[in-house]
């Protein structure tokens, strides 16, 4: 809130004197519970026509944003004005009213774990909001001001909080002007966001009270509060974020889009690793416990060093004799290995940073392993194999913390030759094999402002895409394979913005000016390039010529696949398919077979025929 | 665009059974079944009871319908091949090392490796700071080679400097602390190698398992003023380390420094 309204806040209190007093209306009487809710939902409604008005009338977006972030008012942007000592009355009984929510986000409020249809995935941004979250604008109020409470009352170094406090109103401001959902479900991600920073600051104690490195000096600022600076902090502002000296530039980089995106997600997933040790994917499930490597929770050195002042200051970090720019904050720590565990631990690998002896001994060399959870041998992380963090993790990871549709921003170059990438048949069967990859496939270097057209089709903007870092725009002469977030580009798309997770003067955040035919020679430089798997696909493409209509057959047998397994018109589970399968009860079919075994949370086959139905609207068969 | 929906006309199990008659009798079976699912929509009850029935029917013994029908589908079209696999593998194979492409940054213009060949399995993404190429033994995998650099300043890179403008000696306990040698190294004392100053230091590294041979200098040419700090190191298991390293100092000796700028921190 600006210090305007808080001096209007002020005056109003001082006028009224009815702090504690039930709300009225404005004939003076005490509104009944039945009166308030038909007012919030006339209010939300008004909102969402005002909402609309807004968007399409020039200028005056800014001139809004305070207040709509506070809370839903009607009619024109003038109107909101007039509304304004509603906004204070509510700031001015948030004690009395507001009662505090030290859960974890409940499951029910976030999607599903399927992926969403595409036709709900596209979602224009001045799409009217959802009248199911009426409490919205009420809770994100109540949230705001339980949390400046508690900053208040936790934070102890007043520049810390000065800080904090500002990111908070930076973070309403940015994910207002950035964020491409509707007004409720922006002001439930705000709200949702500061649900969790109250976890973390109302907590008497957290995972890190176990490990004697941890342990503080009397006055210095506990871990939970410096946690829940840097959350909000790189919720403000994304594109600040940094993944220090260690090659998780792949993690780092789907940490940003996600702050960006969805910063309640994010802030779930670091308070309950910090609070609790461990962490539940939104979406299917999986449960990454990160007590059983301790390195990974323990601060790093640079963890230990970071402070969002510093960040703020551009104040280098330290070690081994050498300064470091752009060093790792502990929240990005928390998120970047519980994320690389996520996708890693179902493969049977685990990902562990390195030690501080292993520091020591190799300083910015040192960057950790990943380990087989069953034999313990370890390898150097990035090897090989299903050992490292790959662009198609990056999307699956993407959809496990927000439970959301993530198959549209993974930007990749296939693992096709140029001239293989020119044959249709070939592309086709590629992405056919390949649907389940989460990937957009851009098969030629000028198809990439195509793509970026895509992302943001649905909706699924900032993108990420692997670069070669030895060439341009990055040009760093050790090179090798990187990830960058587009963070903006040209209507045409012949031009981008992006963040480099290598620190912020590398980034070229703002005014799109980087050819995105840069982006996508790097995208497709020998150096990263996959090897080609045409070889797998070329009878097949060549039978989809020869043979379209057996080809439509196929994908509409499978396609009908579910519904011969309907029982009195019941789908039959997808487990229910295989213990079929197992008891001979029904013939292999391999493809579907595969499909079980490796989606077993796709049980009703949704995402199956949605792929599917993708592809044959995609090559038209 | 809008997702069509799920079944096309043509692919309902009724127009598929009577796909033999003929146009006309489509069409009028079709009015007819869109007829009654709308009869049905409007009473809520099931107009499709007889045939609702022979699907329950057939559910109940999945091995006799289902099995022919996906029969059918596997003899007609093969299984399409798996997905490609995200493995990441680029390696590059050694006898020798160049700084020249992709590797001209290197602060070693040449060196003769040790025989058997080294191989360099590229890291699937880059460094942020600095660069490390770890070789490997192609005979030997458990030989370690590693050239690399810290891509940074020192904070203060007067220690480092005064260390090695200084003659060939032990490092005293001081001078250790002051360029953060780590206390894995029981021996660290300066050199002449082929012209360049370097600090040699030998220990083990308990997380590994291995001794190590390491020689850092400053990566630019020797007499710039610019100090980024680079190294050479050899690694292996005791054994194996004990057996190989002479073999690499022998290695070490044919280093020709690549006398230029040739690294400094972006």
């Amino acid at each position: 809130m600006s210090e305007d309204f808080k001096k209007k806040d002020s005056d109003q209190k001082a006028d009224s004197g009815q702090e504690n007093r039930p709300e009225k209306n404005h004939d003076g009487r005490p509104e009944s519970k039945a009166a308030r809710e038909v007012g919030s939902i006339d209010s939300t409604i008004m909102n969402l026509i005002a909402k609309k008005r807004t968007n399409s009338s020039s200028g005056s977006l800014d001139e809004s944003q305070d207040h709509s972030l506070e809370i839903d008012f009607g009619g024109s942007v003038e109107s909101r004005k007039h509304r304004l000592p509603n906004e204070v009355l509510a700031q001015a009984k948030e004690p009395t009213v507001f009662k505090p929510m030290p859960m974890p986000l409940p499951k029910h409020d976030l999607p599903t774990p399927t992926p969403t249809p595409s036709l709900e995935v596209r979602r224009p941004s001045d799409a009217l909001a959802p009248l199911a979250d009426l409490t919205a604008p009420s809770d994100l109020t109540n949230n705001r001001a339980e949390l400046k409470r508690l900053a208040a009352d936790k934070i102890q170094n007043p520049n810390e909080r000065e800080q904090f406090l500002k990111d908070i109103d930076q973070f309403e401001t940015n994910f207002d002007k950035r964020s491409t959902k509707c007004a409720t479900e922006k002001l439930r991600e705000m709200a949702d966001t500061y649900t969790q920073l109250s976890r973390l600051l109302s907590a008497d104690s957290d995972i890190l009270t176990k490990y004697s490195q941890c342990q503080l000096k009397e006055g210095e600022t506990p871990w939970r509060v410096r946690v829940a600076e840097q959350i909000i902090h790189q919720a403000a502002e994304p594109f600040t974020i940094s993944q220090g000296t260690l090659a998780v530039c792949a993690a780092a980089a789907l940490e940003v889009r996600e702050y960006y995106r969805e910063p309640a997600a994010v802030a779930r997933l670091v308070t309950d690793a910090l609070l609790t040790g461990s962490y539940e994917a939104t979406a299917g499930g999986t449960k990454v416990d990160l007590t059983k490597c301790p390195n990974n929770l323990i601060p790093d050195l640079f963890a230990m060093q970071f402070t969002v002042e510093k960040e703020v200051h551009g104040v280098p970090a330290h070690a081994w004799g050498n300064t470091y720019a752009g060093a790792r904050s502990f929240a990005s720590q928390l998120f970047e290995v519980t994320a690389i565990n996520l996708a890693l631990q179902p493969r049977g690998f685990r990902y562990e940073q390195p030690t501080p002896k292993e520091y020591e001994d190799r300083k910015n060399a040192a960057n950790g392993i990943t380990v087989d959870i069953q034999t313990k041998e370890a390898k150097p992380w990035g090897s090989s194999g299903s050992r490292m963090f790959t662009t198609t993790d990056i999307a699956t990871a993407a959809h496990m913390i927000s439970g959301k549709d993530e198959r549209h921003f993974a930007l990749a170059a296939p693992q096709l030759l140029p001239s293989e990438c020119r044959n249709f048949n070939l592309r086709a069967i590629y992405e056919l094999v390949n649907r389940d990859q989460k990937l957009v496939n851009v098969f030629s270097p000028t198809e990439l402002p195509l793509a970026l057209k895509e992302v943001e089709k649905f909706d699924q903007w900032p993108p990420i895409v692997r670069v070669d870092a030895s060439k341009p725009p990055i040009s760093q002469k050790n090179g090798g394979s990187h990830y960058l977030v587009l963070s903006a580009k040209s209507p045409d798309g012949n031009q981008v913005a992006f963040d480099n997770t290598w620190g912020e003067e590398k980034d070229h955040i703002g005014k799109p000016e980087v050819l995105t035919s840069q982006i996508a020679d790097s995208m497709f430089s020998s150096g990263i390039a996959l090897p080609s798997m045409a070889a797998s696909y070329i009878a097949d493409a060549s039978s989809l010529g020869s043979q379209p209509k057996s080809w439509t057959a196929r994908v509409n047998e499978w396609l009908d696949f579910p519904n011969k397994l309907s029982v009195g018109g019941q789908q039959l589970a997808a487990n229910e398919y295989l213990r079929l399968h197992d008891n001979g009860m029904i013939n292999k079919n391999d493809e579907i077979h595969k499909w079980v075994s490796a989606h077993p949370e796709d049980t009703k086959l949704e995402l199956w025929n949605l792929l599917l139905l993708e592809w044959r609207n995609k090559y038209h068969h | 665009m809008p997702l069509k929906p799920p079944q096309t006309k043509d692919d309902t199990p009724e127009v598929k059974g009577i796909a033999t008659l003929g146009r006309c009798t489509i069409k009028a079976i079709k009015k007819t079944y869109i007829c009654l699912a709308t009869l049905s929509l409007i009473t809520g009850q099931s107009v499709f009871g007889q045939e609702l029935d022979d699907k329950t029917t057939r559910h109940r013994k999945p091995e006799a319908v289902v099995s022919k029908k996906h029969q059918r589908q596997v003899d007609t079209i093969p299984p399409i091949p798996p997905p490609a696999s995200s493995n990441w593998s680029k390696i590059y194979n050694f006898t020798e090392l160049r700084a020249k492409k992709p590797f001209e940054y290197l602060a070693v213009a040449h060196m003769k490796l040790p025989d058997g060949g080294w191989q360099y399995d590229v890291p699937y993404t880059g460094f942020p700071t600095g660069y490390s190429i770890d070789l490997t033994g192609k005979k030997n995998p458990k030989l370690n080679l590693r050239i690399y650099s810290s891509g940074t300043y020192f904070t203060d890179d007067r220690y480092f400097k005064n260390i090695l403008k200084q003659e060939p000696h032990e490092l005293s306990k001081e001078e250790r602390e002051s360029i953060c040698i780590s206390d894995s190294f029981t021996n660290s004392h300066t050199e002449n190698l082929n012209g360049k100053r370097v600090i040699v230091m030998t220990g083990h590294f308990d997380h590994d398992n291995e001794d190590v041979y390491r020689m850092e200098f400053n990566h630019n040419r020797e007499a710039s003023n610019t100090v980024v700090s680079g190294g050479i190191e050899f690694s292996a298991p005791p054994a194996e380390y004990k057996q190989n390293l002479e073999e690499m100092k022998k290695a070490f000796k044919t280093i020709r420094w690549n006398n230029v700028h040739v690294y400094k921190p972006d």
